[in-house]
């Protein structure tokens, strides 16, 4: 799909973030690993966004690893590894 | 070794001021229409030279110390448009009326915006957005004000093809958002691109020209051609935007500063550097390098301007105008290099306002916390200050540079007072000074008879006057000057009817001299 037709919005990933800095103990879940179950359970973690116009990336990249590079523009994404 | 020759009469005539200033070449090689200074006035006349009017101060805001630093009109249909402002307290206001004699300022949000980083602005749906790079994208609708938080912090605002572009995120320099189509309310998580990933470089501006949106880099500009895909290319390899409220639309151009000088933009191709007259002025002896980021456009009649701050200043200090209208049409029927001036005004940013018959330009003050009316129609100071309009010509060598000149006589053609002084062989000081009175003086009405030797009716806009200088030289450069406050006007003929239009205190139109021709000295 294009870019812009994903349906999971930086709304709906602010409110994951924000879930998962409320978790109690997390345990060995990280931020990423929030992210992924989220999209497995819209069943949206084998998504794949057309990402030709990328330099560094192939004509379709995963939905999930679009969103989780871009974690460090999330303000709450104070536990994000990924960049 | 001294010689003498037979004295010869010569006449010479400045020939306008059209191409404007010219500090690029060597002083002896300007052409007859460049001049090497012309500062606070400008050129709309094509050949002359008019001083400026002046800044009109239209209130205060906040506190002493703050300052405007970023401007904007929210325009709302039939509803009156609102003047926006942010200041370097981090607040932002609106008023519906800039042209009150003392403006009331309603505070939008106190919300702690950023101190030094300008706002970016784009009207959409019915909306303006604003960001700074620090806090959420915020709206405002002309009564409430709303922040998108899941929206990218990004310094930079742009709007096209019905979408909503951010760009400027601190921790992520490549980057490009895109809210979803029609709705800049809402972002998709993967609708975003980086742009020359990882060069080193940052985005500094986000432009259009209606089919491209332009990512501008420091040293690269990129396109983006297609606003769902994000296919992209790079359309200038060596000079990208140095800032991205330097972008500025006239007619059908669009101008913006580089890093190289101010550049026009070709289509998806490399820009044009325009500004070779004036090229030595970027450099960072002169220039404070590390404030282009924030210099700013703005557009009022023919011209285009931009402001910088000097080196030694952290605020703009001076505005660079280019003519486009001025500029040669070409033997292909394309239009050359128009010319430039500069001012020096205490203004840092501005907009232009237009509702009903009113249109004025309105700027934030640097020097007080102050909001001015820019060439307003009533003052020939700049917030009670007065200042200095100039214009020095090139070096006249009469066609014999080696010859030694006198000049007996100038006739001096123009409007208002000013003093015309001569510089003679590139001397850094003056050798003649004249204070010039060309003032049309009031009407002649009565009820005398016609044709009785009196003089009826208005006084000429345009005046002659002879001066004598009693000077030697090789090389003769004239220079118009003055720090009168007060103003003058251009009569405009429109028809049958003469429209009287304001304008700073003196017009000079053109010179005329007349003197010998001396044999070798050594002078």
């Amino acid at each position: 799909m294009m870019p812009s037709d994903t349906s999971v919005t930086r709304e709906m990933v602010s409110g994951w973030i924000d879930e998962y800095n409320d978790l109690t103990d997390p345990g060995d879940t990280t931020l990423e690993d929030w992210v992924r179950s989220k999209l497995t359970e819209m069943d949206l973690h084998e998504a794949e966004v057309m990402t030709v116009g990328h330099d560094d990336l192939g004509d379709t990249t995963p939905l999930v690893d679009m969103i989780l590079m871009d974690l460090p523009s999330y303000p709450n994404a104070t536990g994000s590894t990924t960049s | 070794m001294p010689q003498v020759a037979q004295l010869a009469d010569v006449q010479a005539r400045t020939q306008g001021f059209g191409q404007g200033v010219n500090i690029q070449d060597a002083p002896n090689e300007l052409a007859p229409t460049e001049v090497r200074r012309a500062e606070n006035g400008i050129l709309d006349e094509r050949g002359g030279f008019t001083k400026r009017l002046g800044c009109q101060s239209q209130g205060t805001v906040g506190a002493s110390g703050d300052r405007i630093i970023s401007t904007y009109v929210f325009y709302r249909g039939l509803t009156a448009p609102q003047f926006l402002i942010h200041t370097s307290a981090g607040r932002v206001y609106y008023t519906n009326d800039p042209t009150a004699g003392t403006v009331t300022w309603t505070e939008i949000s106190s919300g702690g915006w950023s101190t030094t980083q300008r706002m970016s602005w784009e009207t959409f749906n019915g909306k303006v957005y604003f960001c700074d790079g620090l806090h959420a994208l915020a709206t405002w609708d002309g009564t409430t004000y709303t922040t998108i938080a899941s929206a990218p912090i990004g310094k930079y605002l742009r709007l096209w093809k019905d979408t909503m572009w951010v760009s400027g995120i601190p921790s992520l320099p490549d980057r490009v958002y895109s809210s979803s189509a029609g709705d800049a309310g809402t972002w998709p998580s993967a609708n975003w691109i980086d742009i020359r990933k990882g060069d080193g470089d940052l985005v500094r501006a986000l432009a259009t020209d209606g089919t491209y949106l332009l990512v501008g880099k420091r040293n690269t500009g990129v396109l983006i051609l297609d606003g769902a895909a994000f296919s992209n290319r790079v359309y200038d390899y060596e000079k990208g935007i140095e800032s991205h409220w330097s972008v500025i639309q006239h007619e059908a151009n669009i101008f913006y500063l580089t890093r190289r000088g101010i550049a026009q933009w070709q289509g998806d191709a490399p820009a044009s550097l325009i500004s070779y007259k004036i090229d030595p002025l970027f450099d960072p002896r002169i220039l404070n390098f590390d404030r282009l980021e924030f210099s700013w456009a703005y557009a009022q009649g023919q011209r285009v301007s931009w402001t910088f701050a000097e080196i030694g200043s952290t605020v703009p200090t001076m505005q660079v105008n280019y003519y486009p209208r001025l500029a040669e049409l070409t033997a292909l029927g394309v239009r050359g290099l128009g010319p430039w001036s500069f001012d020096r005004m205490p203004v840092g940013c501005a907009s232009i306002w237009r509702w009903q018959s009113s249109q004025r330009m309105f700027g934030g003050s640097t020097i007080a916390n102050k909001f001015y009316w820019m060439f307003s129609d009533s003052t020939g100071q700049d917030d009670g200050v007065s200042f200095t309009a100039i214009l020095e010509t090139g070096a006249y060598d009469f066609g014999q540079p080696l010859l030694t000149k006198y000049v007996r006589r100038m006739r001096v053609l123009g409007r208002g007072q000013f003093n015309v002084q001569i510089r003679k062989n590139f001397a850094s000081g003056t050798c003649y000074n004249k204070p010039v009175d060309l003032t049309a003086s009031q009407a002649h009405w009565n009820t005398g008879t016609w044709n009785d030797g009196s003089d009826w009716g208005p006084d000429a806009n345009i005046k002659e006057e002879t001066i004598n200088p009693d000077v030697y030289g090789r090389y003769i450069a004239m220079i118009f000057r003055d720090t009168d406050p007060d103003m003058s006007s251009i009569v405009l003929p429109v028809g049958t009817k003469d429209y009287v239009i304001p304008t700073g205190q003196w017009s000079v139109l053109g010179c005329l001299l007349d003197g010998f021709l001396l044999g070798i000295r050594e002078t």
